[in-house]
């Protein structure tokens, strides 16, 4: 009878395990929809490549907005969308690279691609009249300011990644303080954390005709740090941190017992940082290889203001039109080491 | 003109798709509405009311509108866009999102991405040429049907979002 009781109560609270957590996930999702739901402003820092990225944006709604991107300090790109209109200026060098695409005049005739100017704050009437919505940015680095723009969309889908999320306690047994790069969240916010996933132990994946799913190479979501801050049902705040070392010092991870299925260019013996960029090489030539998004170290911090206050979003005065339909959502290549 | 009447066909399709779901048992009876009033233009387009009466009639299972009424947005004679209005019956939940959002998903031939205006989620959908535009408001349901190659079609669902009831 007392083992059936046992049993009884270790499925109890397994059963309100999940739950909680399912909860905790569902918390943060609606916390996402609501923050889509108001107009806002935010800032986005981006530490990668030895470079800092911040973006700053003011959003009234998905048609009528305003960012602007530096690098290292210095303004690289703006854009304003004003429902079919987009205004953009590029700034620097960065714009050098980018191509406005051949068009056909009415008369039937292709233009040549041309250079976009820097410099000066280009027009198109057009240039945002298409409805089909900006792909959310499922690598980011490309282009800053539409990893800003779809940042919360990153996040749900980082969430959908992750293998749970679990509302922030350092009292917990399951806390792990090595996976825990983030700052405490101030008084009335609630801060969840993504779980990334483990490996499975060298044990269960075998060898030989054994080796399957098991031992496939970890992807970006297992190097993956998020936490989402959320007060009073909305979004304040999200850090990320995609790094190796973390992962390596975690033993739950089983990331550092089996570096030799990842890697031949480093040991157990040699010094954590020795490990984690021989195996950042390593497993990024594999997820190449694959297909797969590639390892890309970096910081993200997102932080949220000014909610359901309209910011001010106006086209820039003085524009000079040119012909942006074309151009899309591009790759903004912001430096030279990315 | 054959366009244009594919277009009012594709429109009334959404209409007769989005009324006809779910209920099985009939829903309270309400006094029809009248239609609603808009603008005689936006955005430069003529607006007229289109009789649809016919088309009604051989409707069998009106289970949660009252009323609906379609509107032709013309630049000339050529025909840009349609607005269907459809009125709920008050004891309709379509202030509910997973309802609005089962509606929505029946529309075009696609499944519909959610932009966000003014606090509003509006449903994007597309088929045979024509961008599904659908959002819910004070107990109407409005479908925008737009040419897929008007030039601004964001000007004029905000003005349309801005005059329809």
């Amino acid at each position: 009878m007392k083992r059936i009781l046992a049993v009884v109560l270790i499925a109890a609270a397994a059963s309100s395990g999940c739950t909680k957590v399912a909860q905790d996930r569902d918390k943060v999702i609606a916390a996402i929809d609501q923050t889509e739901q108001l107009a806002r402003t935010y800032m986005y820092t981006e530490n990668a490549n030895g470079h800092k990225t911040v973006v700053t944006g003011a959003i009234r709604d998905d048609l009528r907005y305003r960012v602007d991107a530096s690098v290292d300090g210095q303004p690289v790109a703006d854009e304003v969308v004003y429902d079919d209109t987009r205004a953009l200026k590029i700034s620097g060098a960065a714009g050098g690279s980018i191509l406005v695409p051949s068009t056909t005049t009415p008369t039937g005739q292709a233009t040549q691609p041309v250079a976009l100017r820097t410099g000066v704050w280009l027009d198109d009437p057009k240039g945002a009249a298409s409805l089909l919505l900006k792909a959310p940015s499922r690598a980011p680095g490309k282009d800053p300011l539409a990893d800003s723009l779809t940042a919360l969309e990153y996040v749900r889908f980082a969430i959908s990644q992750a293998q749970t999320v679990f509302k922030f306690n350092p009292e917990s047994e399951a806390y792990r303080p090595k996976l825990d790069p983030f700052p405490r969240p101030a008084a009335g916010v609630i801060r969840y954390d993504l779980l990334p996933p483990d490996l499975p132990a060298r044990q269960r994946v075998g060898t030989g005709q054994n080796i399957g799913v098991l031992n496939q190479v970890p992807g970006v979501p297992f190097f993956r740090l998020m936490a989402v801050y959320v007060k009073d049902g909305l979004v304040q705040e999200v850090r990320e941190q995609i790094a190796v070392l973390p992962r390596l010092a975690d033993s739950q991870s089983n990331l550092e017992a089996r570096l030799n299925d990842f890697t031949r260019g480093a040991s157990p013996n040699q010094p954590l940082s020795y490990q984690a960029a021989a195996l950042l090489f390593s497993v990024n030539a594999r997820l190449s290889r694959e297909g797969q998004p590639l390892i890309r170290p970096r910081t993200m911090d997102l932080q949220f203001s000014g909610f359901g206050q309209a910011p001010d979003v106006t086209l820039p005065a003085g524009a000079t039109q040119t012909d942006l339909a074309s151009l899309g959502s591009f790759d903004l290549q912001l430096y030279e080491s990315h | 003109m054959k366009r244009a009447l594919r277009l009012l066909a594709a429109g009334l399709l959404a209409a007769a798709v989005s009324i006809s779901v779910w209920q099985v048992s009939p829903l309270a009876k309400t006094n029809t509405p009248s239609a609603p009033v808009l603008p005689a233009s936006i955005q430069g387009l003529k607006l007229s009311q289109e009789n649809v009466s016919k088309t009604l009639a051989e409707g069998r299972r009106t289970l949660y509108s009252d009323g609906i009424w379609l509107y032709s947005l013309r630049q000339g004679k050529e025909l840009m866009a349609t607005l269907e209005v459809v009125h709920f019956k008050s004891d309709a939940p379509w202030k509910s999102q997973s309802f609005d959002l089962s509606l929505a998903n029946q529309l075009g031939g696609s499944v519909p991405a959610v932009l966000r205006l003014r606090g509003r989620p509006v449903y994007v959908s597309t088929t045979r040429g024509l961008e599904l535009l659908t959002w819910f408001k004070n107990g109407y349901l409005n479908i925008l049907a737009v040419r897929s190659n008007y030039t601004a079609p964001k000007t004029l669902l905000r003005d349309v979002i801005e005059a329809a009831p």
